[in-house]
Formats: structure tokens, sequence, C-alpha cells
């Protein structure tokens, strides 16, 4: 086979790992808030800009400084969920998208005016190795992008399955009210959600930051292929946002090799309009829950 | 909330409208400022984009991301038959609505398909696209370095003669027939029976659906309507500004727009013109940069949003309709007997 | 005669559930039925495929003898079957009189055109509309709220505002699903009245989905019942109530 179509599938597994660690944040959002978080691909961005203030500014280890953005990170989540979606669950669809959008504006506004527009480089030993194997190469640091993103999912994929949160955070994603009647704490379960998709998120700016430089609008391209797996997968359906993004990665890997490089995104989003020309209900359908 | 029989309204309902013409109409008189003219030729292209944004957001539900996007083809539009083929203004403008309702209605027929969730995301995305599109079609569009020279509008009567804007007062006079007219065409269109019909979609759309209305016909039919706003706005650009390039389908605009339509209360039309003096006024009046004016309008949108989604003129509405109420409940008591219910 | 509405053979599936299986019904103009079934039979089901809200997996409907199987459902509506839904549906943010103007407008002139162009035509219809609004307002009692808001209502006149609004296109058949739910027994007696009053005055056809046992013993001229999907019995009221089967559904299990 074609070393090159091989290389290409390789980066493009690589790009739908980076896709895939923000689509299931957004997916388990809406599946259990029933929010679509405009911000995610903020918080991907801010997981990058966090990493750059404990690794490159103040020289804190890089694996220190990736657990750190992860609690940072999550942190963060509780707060925006406390301050901005709490209010709003149950309000109709409309106003959180509102928020969220506004938000996202905000987050990547406040970025440039408090460290200004220009693009920064996260030099990490990893970014410095190559690993070859059999003619197809790639960057330690990407392959890391590979390792923690199936290493999420399968954690997640255990703590759905096995914890009492886990699993309340699936019983609401099926049937809110009923969960309530069940005396399962809603509140603190949305907390949570939230806490672990913007935990996902950041840590994707994480480790994907030292690849290439950060910037303040690094998110906004990569939240529309996420919302684009989420489509695809079927609002809601976790597994169905992994596979699509797994599908995009390679497609649009694949599209900007043979095509042209600047009609990579085009080829992506045409995937996701052929997709909702043929099945609108995404490519895995609605699966009741997460 | 409004009742919607314009068709037996009298004229009287109008005057704040005409008082409001009057007052624009007689501003290059009161002074000859082109930074106040330019001004309200800004408050017009905000109102006419802001207008359609509303009609979609406001009158039918669906949150659209994608006002700029028709701008920009309005824009573009004009600025091509203008400079490549010569053609004159008015024939750009009607080109410019064509264009833009075409671009509406392919938007349209992805979007609509999808949930309201996703009809968001696909119309920024659509967006996103064009803007990408734009950049990278040098051979047509000039990509990122744009279409200069465009003439200033000119309408050629056969026996009558020429009319060229080209002072900033005939400038200005344009721009104000332009608000007039969709100021005029949006009222109807809110206070008549399609008004009705939109507002019942957004309301509840099962509900329409089972008396009989077409839902997704009158979504498409918003939609368009709304692009040809925002069409029209960007024609009326061109002209003025005499340069178009891709960074006019930008974020910033779509943001001020939205803030436009959410802070003035959207899904009326005097909400939309509140909403369009405030954010066309205010940061003149504070000279930001534009990062951090779009920093505080975030928050500003996400306050509003949590405290008061209605928007200002909602809770005017609102606080009306209260006291219309309690009128109503002291003069009526009697009418409680009619009552078997809980 | 022609049965106004006939339901052969249909079936609709939620992946793997079967919430309709092979259900046969029909609906005779002028008549009173009343489809009853314990929860979770199917009946609201049934009724979004009649009314074109879901398409069927299987089998077929038909109206005044033409195929209306999988039509959206406001082509459906304007034909002349009206439904109405559980739980009190009104238009919230309109006044009560637009609340009736929005249920007719539909049925007099859908064109965008007409009513952004031609104001005096339009404004004829309305005046008409308002006039017959009035009516069925006074007829059900709220005359008196014409100008409210529907929110400002309280659940029982809402309640009447929806039974209003659903005269007011003068359906050829009028599908009820539940009009009796949280309903007080006034309120229950007086829509019992007026639903019998429609019929034998101007021969209203009248199908309800009901799970009050009483309404339907005074009210309907015969009865179906579903269980899990399927038809179990179908008569008179009384010997609805009598057939074995239709108790085992209600109480067994």
């Amino acid at each position: 086979m074609d070393i090159s179509f091989l290389q290409y599938v390789v980066n493009g597994v690589f790009e739908g790992s980076v896709y895939a660690l923000i689509a299931v944040g957004l997916s388990l959002i809406f599946g259990v808030l029933e929010v679509v978080n405009f911000a995610h691909g903020e918080f991907y961005m801010l997981g990058a800009i966090f990493l750059f203030i404990f690794f490159s500014f103040f020289g804190v280890p890089y694996w220190i400084g990736v657990l750190l953005v992860i609690l940072c990170m999550a942190a963060f989540g509780v707060l925006i969920e406390r301050l901005m979606i709490h209010p709003l669950v149950g309000k109709g669809w409309l106003l959180p998208i509102i928020a969220t959008f506004a938000l996202s504006i905000g987050l990547q506004n406040l970025v440039i005016v408090t460290f200004g527009p220009t693009p920064k480089p996260i030099v990490t030993t990893y970014t410095q190795h190559i690993i070859d194997i059999a003619g197809i190469n790639f960057t330690q640091q990407r392959f890391l992008i590979l390792l923690f993103a199936l290493g999420s999912f399968i954690l997640l994929n255990l703590f759905l399955k096995r914890t009492k949160t886990g699993k309340a955070m699936r019983a609401i994603s099926q049937n809110r009210e009923a969960s309530q009647i069940v005396g399962i704490d809603v509140n603190r379960i949305y907390m949570i959600t939230f806490a672990i998709g913007s935990a996902l998120a950041g840590l994707a700016g994480s480790i994907v930051g030292p690849i290439y430089v950060i910037y303040p609008t690094m998110g906004v391209m990569l939240c529309l292929k996420a919302f684009a797996c989420v489509i695809m997968g079927g609002f809601g359906n976790v597994k169905g946002a992994i596979y699509s993004a797994y599908i995009l990665g390679i497609i649009g890997s694949l599209g900007a090799s043979f095509v042209s490089q600047t009609y990579k995104d085009i080829i992506i989003f045409a995937a996701l309009i052929i997709v909702l020309l043929i099945r609108p209900q995404g490519l895995f359908g609605k699966k009741v829950g997460i | 909330m409004r009742s919607f029989l314009l068709h037996l309204k009298e004229k009287k309902e109008l005057w704040p409208y005409f008082a409001l013409f009057f007052i624009l109409a007689c501003i290059p008189f009161g002074t000859s400022s082109r930074y106040i003219l330019n001004l309200v030729i800004y408050f017009g292209m905000y109102l006419l984009l802001s207008m359609g944004l509303n009609l979609m957001i406001g009158g039918v539900g669906l949150f659209a991301l994608c006002s700029p996007l028709f701008f920009g083809v309005g824009a573009y539009t004009s600025a091509l038959v203008s400079t490549e083929l010569g053609f004159p203004f008015l024939a750009g403008l009607v080109l410019a609505i064509i264009f833009s309702a075409i671009m509406a209605y392919i938007v349209g027929t992805f979007a609509l398909r999808v949930s309201y969730h996703s009809f968001a995301i696909i119309t920024l995305a659509f967006m996103i696209i064009v803007q990408l599109i734009v950049y990278d079609w040098v051979s047509l569009t000039k990509g990122p370095m744009g279409i200069p020279g465009i003439p200033r509008p000119s309408i050629s009567l056969p026996s009558i003669g020429t009319l060229t804007f080209n002072t900033p007062v005939r400038l200005y006079y344009l721009m104000f027939m332009l608000i007039v007219i969709s100021v005029l065409v949006f009222y109807r269109i809110q206070n008549s029976r399609v008004g009705r019909t939109f507002i019942s979609i957004k309301e509840d759309e099962p509900l329409a659906e089972a008396y009989g209305v077409d839902a997704k016909r009158y979504k498409m039919i918003a939609f368009i309507i709304g692009g040809i706003f925002g069409g029209i706005a960007g024609s009326y650009y061109a002209h003025y500004i005499r340069f178009v390039s891709p960074e006019i389908i930008s974020m910033y605009l779509l943001t001020t727009l939205l803030i436009i339509v959410i802070v003035g209360g959207s899904g009326y039309l005097e909400g939309v013109i509140i909403g369009a003096l405030l954010f066309t006024i205010i940061p003149e009046a504070l000279r930001l940069t534009p990062e951090l004016r779009d920093l505080i309008y975030s928050i500003v949108l996400i306050v509003i949003v949590i405290r008061a989604p209605e928007g200002v003129y909602g809770r005017y509405r609102e606080r009306m309709r209260r006291k219309g109420l309690k009128k109503k409940e002291k003069t009526e008591n009697r009418g409680e007997e009619n009552e078997t219910v809980d | 005669m022609k049965p106004l509405i006939e339901v052969n053979n249909i079936s609709k599936y939620f992946f793997a559930v079967k919430a309709l299986d092979g259900v046969n019904l029909h609906v005779q103009k002028g008549e009173i039925l009343g489809l009853i079934g314990p929860n979770g039979s199917g009946k609201t089901t049934l009724f979004n495929c009649i009314t074109g809200f879901y398409t069927p997996d299987g089998g077929k409907v038909y109206y005044e003898g033409s195929n209306i199987t999988g039509l959206p459902p406001h082509t459906i509506a304007v034909k002349g079957v009206l439904r109405t839904f559980q739980l009190v549906h009104i238009f919230r943010q309109m006044t009560v009189m637009d609340n009736m103007l929005m249920a007719i407008q539909q049925f007099q002139d859908r064109s965008v055109f007409n009513a952004l162009f031609r104001k005096n035509y339009i404004a004829t219809l309305e005046r008409e509309a308002i006039e017959k609004a009035e009516n069925i307002l006074d007829f059900v009692g709220i005359l008196y709220l014409k100008d409210n808001y529907a929110l400002e209502l309280s659940y029982g006149q809402q309640k009447l505002l929806e039974i209003a609004m659903s005269l007011m296109p003068s359906p050829k058949i009028l599908m009820l699903d539940e009009p009796t739910a949280a309903v007080n027994p006034t309120m229950i007696a007086k829509i019992a009245e007026d639903i019998k009053e429609l019929n034998t005055e101007r021969n209203q056809t009248f199908f309800i989905i009901e799970h009050n046992i009483d309404f339907v013993m005074k009210v309907c001229d015969r009865v179906v019942v579903l269980d899990h999907g399927k038809k179990i019995a179908e008569g008179s009221p009384k010997q609805v109530k009598e057939n074995p089967k239709v108790i085992e559904a209600y109480f067994g299990v």
C-alpha cells in the first residue's frame, strides 16, 4: 500500500482524536444538561493557555502542568455552570445557546485583551522526538494525543457504566424528571458533567497545544468540527460522536492531501452536509441517553 | 406580546414611526457634520441587518448566525456587477436582493432540516465556509485584497436625468429611504396575519401545524426575508464605503447584531430600533478597541440573557401588559361569577 | 355509509417497541367515538399517525375515502381534521382573540402575498372571523376574556379556549386528546354538555381519547379499546365496560 496514503490516514486518526476529545465533552453536556456549549472550543483554548502559563511561564514539569490544567479546567467548568448555565436550564433551548455563544466570544476577546493576539509556541520534549514505524512518522506528542484520547474514552466508559455518578448522568440524559423523582441530585450531576466536559477539552488543549502554536481563536474551527461530529453522530450520542470524529478526521486528512490544504475544512463540512441530506438525524441516529 | 390586528388598525398606531422618520429627515438640516451623518448611516445598516435577524430569532424562533453572510453576499454582488459589468446601482441592488435570497434559500434548505441546536451551528458553519471561499476564489472576488473603486450609486431616469448620490447628504437620504421602506415593510409583516403565523410557529410549532400552518415553508420565508434585509444593507455598504473585502463577513458584526436584537427586545420592531440606537451610539461614545468592545458586549449579553431575556422593549411591554391587567381586574370583578374553575 | 376516517392495519414502531400493532378502526360521520386504554397503550400514537405527526410504519389511513397516510400535519388539518394535544396547548403569548384568529386563518386564506399586500381583502376576512370567534367564545363562556393574553387565563379558562379554538375552523372531525385531564367536575360536566350539544345540533363528529370512564359512558356513542398497541374491544360504552378483556387490561397486573 502506498506509504503516503497510510501516513495521511494516521494523521487523520490523530486529528480525529482531538475532535473526539472535544466532541465527547459537548455530547455529554448536551445529553445531560440539554445545553449546547458553544464555548467548548474556548475551553480547549484555555487548556492550552493554562498549560502555557504553568509549563512555559512558571517552568512546572510538563505532566504536572497537564494535571494542573485538568484540575483548573474542571474548576472553571463548575464556575461557568453555576454562574451561567444553572440559571438557564429548563428555560428552553434558545437562551443557553445565546449565553454560551456570548461566552465563546467573550473568552476569545478576554484572552486577546490580556495576552495579546500573537500566537505563542510551547516546546516540550515530545514535540522534538519523532517515532518512525514502517516509514510512517509522527512526533511523540501526536502519539500522546491518541493515547490520551483512547485512555479518556475507556475511563469515561467505565465511569458511566460502573460508578453511581456515571449511572446518574445516564439516567438524567434519558429522563430528567424520573431521575429527580428517584432522588438523584440533578444539580450536583450537572456540575460534575460540565466539569468533566471542560476537563476533557482542557486536556486536549494541553496535549495539542505544543504541536502547533497557541492563539486565542484556536478553538473556533475545532469547535465547529466537534459540532459536526456531534451532529453526525446524533445529538447526545457520545459513542456516535467518537466514531464520527475519527471518520471526519480521516476524511479531512485525506481531503487535505488529495484536494488542497485550504479546502480541508470545507471538505469536512461538506461531508457533514451530505450526511445531513441523507440522514438528518445523524449517522448513528438518535439513541436515547448517553 | 402584541395583537396582530394590523388589517383593522387605524393609522394612529404608526405615529411614533412617523415621528422617527421626521426626526431622521430633519437631521441634515440641523447639522452638516459628516460624523453625525455617517453615524446615522451606520445606524441604518445595523437596523436593516438586525431587522432581518430579528425576523429569524424573534419572529419564527430560529437562532441564525449567518446574517453577516447575507451582508457579504449583497455587498459583493453590488461590488462585482458595478465594477466588472458596469451595471447601474438599482440593477446591482436588485441582483443583491436576488442573490442574498438565493443564498438564504440554500442555507435554509440544509439548516431547516435539522434540530434547532444544529440549526445555529449549520448557519455559523455556512458563514465561515463562504468566508473561506471568498478569501480563496481570487479570480472572482480578488480574495483578501478586496474590490476597490466601487462607484457611487446613481439612478438614471430616461427623460429626467441622472441623480448621483455623491455627497454625504445625498447618501444620507438614500439610506433614509431604505430605512423608511424597510421599517414599513417589517411593521406590516410583524403585525399582520403573517406575523401571527410566525409567532405561532415560535410559540408552539406542533400546535401551529395542527391548525394548518406549514411551518417549514414559513420558516424558509422568514429566513429569506431576513436574508434580503441583509443583502440590501450590504449593497448600500458597497457603494458607501466603495471597497469590499472578505473581512466584512465578520464575527464582530454578528456579535453586534445579536446584542442589538437580544438587548433591544427580540420579536419586536421597536426593540430592534432601540437596540440599534443603543449599540450604534454607545461604542462611538466609548471609543473602545474592537476586542474590548466585544468582550463587554459578551458580558452584557450573558447578563441580559440570564436576568432579562425579553430585552428592554420586551420588559416594557410586559410591564404595560401587567398594568392593563390590573386595571381590568379592578373594573371587572363581577366577571368572576362566570368562572367555575380552580 | 362510508366512514369519515378509516384506519387500516396501522403499525408504528419506536426502535424495538411496537407502539401500534395492526390497529383497525373507523369513525362514522356524526358519531362520538371514544378511545380508551391503559397508559402506554398507543392512543396518542394513533392520533399522531392519523393526523400526520407520525408516519405509520405499516398500514393506511383514509379520510373521506382518500389516502392521507404520511401526509404532513398541516395538509391534513386543512382538509378538516383537527386535533388537540394532551394538557392545554394554546398560544400563550397572544391574546385570546388572536388565538381564535390563528385557529382559522390557515383555513381561510394561506397566501403570504395576500396577507402582506391585499390589506382590505384580509381585513374583511378578519372581521368575519372575529364575529365567528365572538360567537364561539360566548358559547363556551369566555367572551369577556377576549382581549386578555392567553397566559393570563386560569387552567380551566385555557381549556375552554382550547375547545373554542378547535371549533373555529368548523372541522369535519374534532379529535380531542384527553379533554378532561386535570379539570374539575363542574367543568367536565360543561365540556360533556357542549360536546353533546354540538353533536346533536350540528352533527359534529368527535373522536376522543379519554381516561375518565364516566365521561366516556355519558358522551360517547361507541368506544374502541387499545392495549399494548392492539385493539382489544369495540362496541357501545356499556358493552365495552362489561367486556372481561377490557377489565383485565385496566386492572390485571
